[in-house]
């Protein structure tokens, strides 16, 4: 019976007897509701542009907009152009992103703001310019001690022995040497 | 229900968390589906240690919480791993747990095996016998040097792999210096007693360091291993590696870079090659039979030097490799070998050796590193323990 029924069947139903492909259609079947779903999307989404571009008033509107905005050829070639770059752009980013995150994450960690205040204070910059500070403090209170004395002309050629001073004018005549020369 | 992670890294050493910073900050998806396992409760920057030991540097600056280091979004599973079980993408915990993974980093490090040499551990921390390879001992080292009034200092590099090359050697030529500013250098002899073949492996760098011990007329002794310390007697015994004799020397101050091995739940594992690293490709850093199993850092087979300076250059790799095939792409990221070792020569004086996988050098800065350079050991002092803990810790450097 089964070989006279498939006998009298069209050609076009033959797939039909392939067991893939009955599942196939049993699959498409539960399918269904979400593909209607996805194809009423696609019409609903379809119309809404026929609309818009039906919509002289709309259309008009985006125009004048567009005519005021600075976006003319050279902008759409610029923003192809800029396309092109983005990898190396994106790349230079993550450099600046990283090294942001960095100096965010020093500025947060009081640890490592503690050692850096460590290293500082270890520092012969530090120390020297310290040194110095002190002395000026130092200079300026006995300059105030001593604002009523007088300096007579052999004090300051006593001056002129010290080693200090001594060391300053060598650097001068040094200096003036060198200015001289041609 | 067993727990399950999207990715699993084992240790939350340098590389484990370098890695699951990376991952984080390349993809949002990965947030709170990454695991770190380690039983510790304290990370530390190891690399400081040398000048510890040295007395330049604070311990404590070494030492953070792990919960503090734990990029967010990782979850840090306080335990440690028994055994691994790569055909069913497990690991099982010393507590019990058993925890599933799509894709499993391993990298826990390396051990210290301080019964690897008899008598160590009973006198390590007095009798003059010191190490800068733990955070409770290296205080010692420098109270030793420090105290040291001349006499017989020697200094160890055993036969086996160690966590950074150079630190053997950089603890001797800081107390060299210290022994000098100290006036005591004159009746003092240093002796470098090392398992290796000489004083570096990459050639540019061997023959700067040549003329640093020849400087410092440190006596050096190679295919010399250390295999037992007489603490009360102060006596060291060593073996020579290429005839297999025996000689005993006495010393007043000696420093033990003790042997060190792959960690026994990795070495015993379906997941371990030769020596019981983790089997991984050198390039790629892919496991070379599980697909889903990353290694790197100290517990991984990589033919070249274990430092953290390695670590940093292979942490994007294993990142990336594994954004690769987890967007079906093929793994583009290569890591060359890359290995620096920042050789301290003195208190204001580094060489910084940086080569490959051919021990070629490959050098970052642009003027000759083989030179000993007031700078280098300023970055390495004040700019790269800042580095560690905001920059490579967070995916960033």
């Amino acid at each position: 019976m089964a070989s006279h029924a498939a006998r009298n069947e069209p050609r076009w139903a033959e797939p039909l007897q392939d067991e893939e492909v009955q599942a196939s259609m049993a699959y498409l079947l539960r399918k269904l509701p979400e593909i209607e779903a996805a194809v009423e999307s696609i019409d609903q989404f379809v119309q809404f542009g026929q609309q818009t571009f039906q919509d002289r008033t709309s259309m008009d509107h985006v125009e004048d907009q567009l005519s005021l905005s600075s976006i003319d050829q050279e902008s759409i070639e610029a923003l192809g152009q800029l396309i092109g770059k983005m990898p190396v752009l994106l790349k230079l980013t993550e450099q600046v992103e990283q090294a942001a995150t960095f100096a965010e994450s020093v500025m947060n960690d009081q640890e490592s703001l503690a050692y850096i205040a460590d290293v500082a204070e270890e520092s012969t910059v530090m120390k020297k310019g310290k040194e110095l500070w002190n002395k000026a403090d130092q200079i300026q209170e006995i300059a105030e001690e001593n604002k009523n004395e007088q300096i007579s002309i052999f004090t300051v050629m006593k001056w002129i022995k010290d080693p200090s001073v001594q060391q300053g004018l060598r650097y001068t005549k040094a200096a003036l040497q060198v200015m001289n020369q041609k | 229900m067993n727990p399950h992670f999207r990715i699993l890294i084992i240790g939350a050493g340098s590389a484990g968390i370098s890695v699951a910073s990376r991952l984080l900050r390349q993809s949002s998806a990965f947030r709170h589906d990454i695991a770190l396992i380690d039983p510790a409760e304290h990370h530390f920057y190891q690399p400081l240690w040398t000048l510890v030991g040295g007395g330049a540097a604070k311990k404590e600056f070494s030492k953070r919480d792990m919960e503090a280091v734990i990029p967010f979004g990782t979850h840090h599973i306080q335990d440690a791993v028994s055994s691994f079980d790569p055909e069913q993408n497990q690991v099982h915990t010393a507590q019990g747990q058993t925890i599933s993974y799509d894709y499993l980093v391993v990298a826990p490090g390396i051990d210290i095996d301080w019964q690897g040499i008899k008598g160590l551990q009973e006198t390590l921390g007095k009798n003059g016998v010191c190490s800068n390879y733990s955070y409770e001992t290296v205080d010692y080292t420098w109270q030793t040097i420090r105290n040291f009034s001349g006499g017989k200092a020697v200094f160890t590099h055993p036969n086996s792999p160690v966590k950074c090359g150079g630190a053997p050697q950089k603890i001797m030529y800081l107390a060299d210096e210290a022994f000098s500013h100290r006036g005591v250098r004159g009746q003092t002899e240093i002796t470098f007693n090392s398992a290796n073949p000489g004083i570096f492996d990459v050639e540019e760098y061997k023959q700067a360091l040549e003329k640093v011990i020849d400087r410092k007329q440190i006596q050096a002794n190679f295919r010399t291993n250390l295999i037992e310390v007489r603490g009360e007697e102060k006596e060291a015994v060593f073996e020579n590696l290429d005839t297999g004799e025996t000689f005993t020397t006495s010393f007043d101050m000696l420093h033990v870079t003790p042997p060190m091995r792959a960690p026994a739940f990795l070495a015993e594992s379906p997941l371990a090659g030769e020596g019981g690293w983790v089997d991984v490709h050198k390039h790629t850093l892919q496991h070379t039979k599980y697909e889903n199993v990353f290694g790197l850092g100290d517990a991984s087979n990589l033919p070249t030097s274990k430092t953290g300076a390695a670590i940093r250059k292979q942490a994007p790799v294993v990142a990336e490799n594994i954004l690769a095939l987890l967007k079906n792409g093929p793994m583009d990221a290569f890591y060359d070998g890359y290995s620096s070792c920042p050789i301290v020569t003195g208190y204001r004086s580094l060489i910084l050796a940086e080569f490959d996988y051919f021990k070629e050098p490959k050098e970052s800065m642009p003027f000759n590193q083989a030179v000993e350079r007031r700078s280098m050991y300023h970055m390495k002092k004040d700019f790269l323990p800042i580095i560690y803990w905001n920059g490579m810790l967070k995916g960033v450097i």
